[in-house]
């Protein structure tokens, strides 16, 4: 389930809660450090959770600090950051071949579809 | 009569947990290898081979296909290691929630079974070799106990030959014989020996070759011998790698081999059993080398690492076509600030492109644990959940120190530059295919290569074009370890992602940024 909020509105909801935790004189909460590195332990993590999806107002698992260890990671996975559009990559494989004296083969039509039989 | 044999019938679920995040478990390269998941797990297909004919055995690998919770099951059965530790115990109690009968073994269960002994109704605790049939005897009986622990370690000549029929065709990677159980060293932090013992237990050459011609027959043409130490007993491993040569230059398309083992294989100075592996197929090779401070390696009795030169011997190992993927561990208690740093420079001169780095954990049953509860280091936080924690408290630093240090050690390590730099130096050390001891592998495998160009066009301007600079470095070259190096390098890319630590701007630090405004935790 994602998030109507952006991933940076998150990441910084998150950055907030933990420098509150650690005291506004510590240094600056840095989002792709752990959350352990602010001391955080299991119950705090649950908590911070609840208040998560309080402020989210949608469901949020109460072990997502486990699975998601950093503000980043939280913000990442919550806003579905979408994907780019997928590149045209016929030139990365057209190189990368040369380099590998493969150039007298044609590419494979599996390249870009389903690669499992 | 038929009736009454069909109601005997038992069915049974045999369950392979999804391990958690991890460089341990590969995600996001299943769209290069083509193979759902990396590397097999025999310990189910083993118990399946056990099973009288009246038991229906079902085995469900979470890394391959996900587990239905429908379905009646006579009994459902769970494996795992600490990494699996959570997802098994709420498999278990999902299936317990509806009424099922659930067991528990493998090794966490043996060596944490306190832990999961609320999420079983029976427990295994031990190899399941000699318990296992006793139990499944009492089972078709109606009659049988809630916890079965074996008294002693097996002959492991006595191990059945894993039944590969239960797993799913073509979905691993790597397909797994393992040849002994055990290592003769004494690790301080290692679980492994309190669990399989310090005596190494082995397979005879004849049995461990009817295994890699089952896994042949299966399609597998890249195999793990998943020992704990292939070559701790020199003359055992010698004699199993002759067998595996001439087993290997029979077959009309070469095996690349795998394993473990230590860094004291280069202490012969003519390296024979070495070269002996890497005619016999042998690749890659991960080594726990774990730090280059040798007041860390003293401390925590890994010998078999010192009194020695341990670039030399990596690039020895490298010299004879096999790829070093090196386990390392931070938070040693002899280690420093500056170790951190120290520890990059090693791995960068020693070209080492694969690093499975870690923080020091004190795990269930090793002295470690011992040592630290006796001098009051250890910090009550579930293991399982250590990915980027540990519970001890390290002594020359702070547990901030300690975490900030090994997340600028990962992106140092993975920062592209650093690891074109690494597998540059590898290439360096590889010989010619023309003077190679071993089979090459394939060139011309061109939808692999096409497969990871177009995995990496989506990661990034950064990103997308390591192979093709990686690829440049190996002109002449065997290029097994550039296949192997840039699936794991795709899988690291994605766990420092998703665990939201990937950060440019360590890269660009020469030392981590510390701070001391923070109190130590713990």
């Amino acid at each position: 389930m994602t998030t109507a909020r952006s991933a940076e509105d998150v990441e910084r909801w998150l950055i907030e809660r933990l420098q509150a935790r650690v005291g506004e004189n510590a240094e600056p909460v840095d989002g792709h450090l752990p959350f352990s590195y602010y001391g955080l332990d299991s119950i705090d993590a649950v908590e911070l959770a609840a208040e998560l999806e309080a402020w989210l107002q949608m469901p949020v698992s109460a072990t997502l600090t486990f699975d998601y260890p950093t503000a980043s990671a939280i913000a990442a996975y919550l806003a579905g950051n979408p994907e780019a559009p997928p590149p045209t990559p016929a030139a990365e494989v057209e190189a990368l071949l040369a380099e590998l004296d493969l150039t007298a083969h044609q590419p494979s039509p599996s390249a870009s579809g389903p690669t499992m039989k | 009569m038929a009736l009454k044999t069909e109601q005997q019938r038992k069915r049974i679920l045999l369950i392979n947990p999804l391990p958690s995040l991890s460089l341990y478990s590969w995600p996001d390269v299943r769209d290069i290898t083509g193979h759902p998941a990396y590397i097999m797990n025999i310990a189910l297909p083993t118990l399946a081979a056990l099973c009288p004919p009246q038991i229906d055995i079902t085995v469900v690998d979470e890394a391959v296909e996900p587990v239905s919770f429908d379905g009646e099951w006579d009994l459902v059965g769970i494996t795992g290691y600490l990494t699996q530790m959570r997802r098994m115990c709420e498999i278990a109690d999902e299936f317990r929630r509806r009424g099922q009968l659930v067991a528990i073994g493998g090794p966490y269960a043996s060596l944490s079974p306190h832990v999961v002994r609320p999420h079983a109704d029976i427990l295994f605790i031990g190899e399941a070799e000699a318990t296992w049939p006793t139990f499944l005897e009492d089972f078709l009986s109606g009659h049988w106990q809630t916890e079965y622990h074996a008294s002693d370690l097996i002959d492991l000549q006595t191990s059945p030959i894993p039944d590969l029929h239960t797993l799913r065709p073509r979905g691993y990677e790597l397909g797994v014989v393992q040849t002994s159980r055990g290592c003769p060293f004494e690790c301080e932090f290692c679980d492994v020996i309190v669990y399989l013992g310090r005596k190494q237990r082995h397979k005879s050459p004849d049995r461990v070759i009817a295994e890699l011609d089952q896994m042949y027959a299966h399609g597998y043409r890249s195999i793990f011998l998943s020992d704990d130490n292939f070559t701790a007993n020199r003359q055992r491993a010698a004699d199993t790698m002759r067998a595996v040569r001439e087993w290997n230059r029979a077959n009309p398309e070469p095996v690349v081999l795998y394993t473990q083992l230590s860094i004291d294989v280069t202490r012969d100075r003519d390296l024979p059993l070495l070269d002996l592996c890497a005619e016999a197929g042998l690749k890659q090779a991960f080594v726990g080398i774990e730090t280059p401070n040798t007041d860390s390696l003293r401390e925590v009795k890994k010998r078999q690492n010192l009194r020695t030169d341990l670039v030399a011997d990596v690039h020895r190992i490298q010299s004879r076509g096999i790829m070093v993927q090196a386990g390392m561990i931070t938070g040693f208690d002899a280690d420093t600030l500056d170790t951190f740093a120290l520890m990059l420079e090693f791995l960068q001169e020693a070209g080492i492109p694969m690093v499975l780095l870690a923080m020091l954990n004190a795990l269930d049953g090793t002295p470690l644990q011992a040592r630290l509860a006796a001098e009051n280091r250890l910090k009550p936080i579930l293991l399982a959940d250590a990915a980027l924690d540990t519970n001890v408290i390290p002594r020359q630093m702070s547990s901030q120190e300690l975490l900030k240090g090994t997340v600028w050690l990962l992106n140092q390590l993975y920062a592209p530059r650093n690891f074109l730099r690494r597998l540059n130096v590898f290439a360096s050390q590889l010989p010619s295919i023309a003077n190679s001891p071993s089979p090459s592998s394939p060139r011309d495998d061109v939808a692999f290569w096409e497969r990871v160009a177009v995995s990496y066009s989506t990661l990034g301007p950064d990103l997308r074009d390591v192979p093709l600079q990686a690829a440049r470095m190996f002109h002449g070259r065997d290029t097994h370890g550039l296949r192997t190096a840039l699936i794991f390098y795709r899988s690291a890319v994605a766990v420092l992602r998703r665990w939201g630590i990937w950060d440019p701007r360590q890269a660009e630090l020469s030392r981590p940024a510390f701070s001391r405004t923070l109190e130590p935790v713990g």
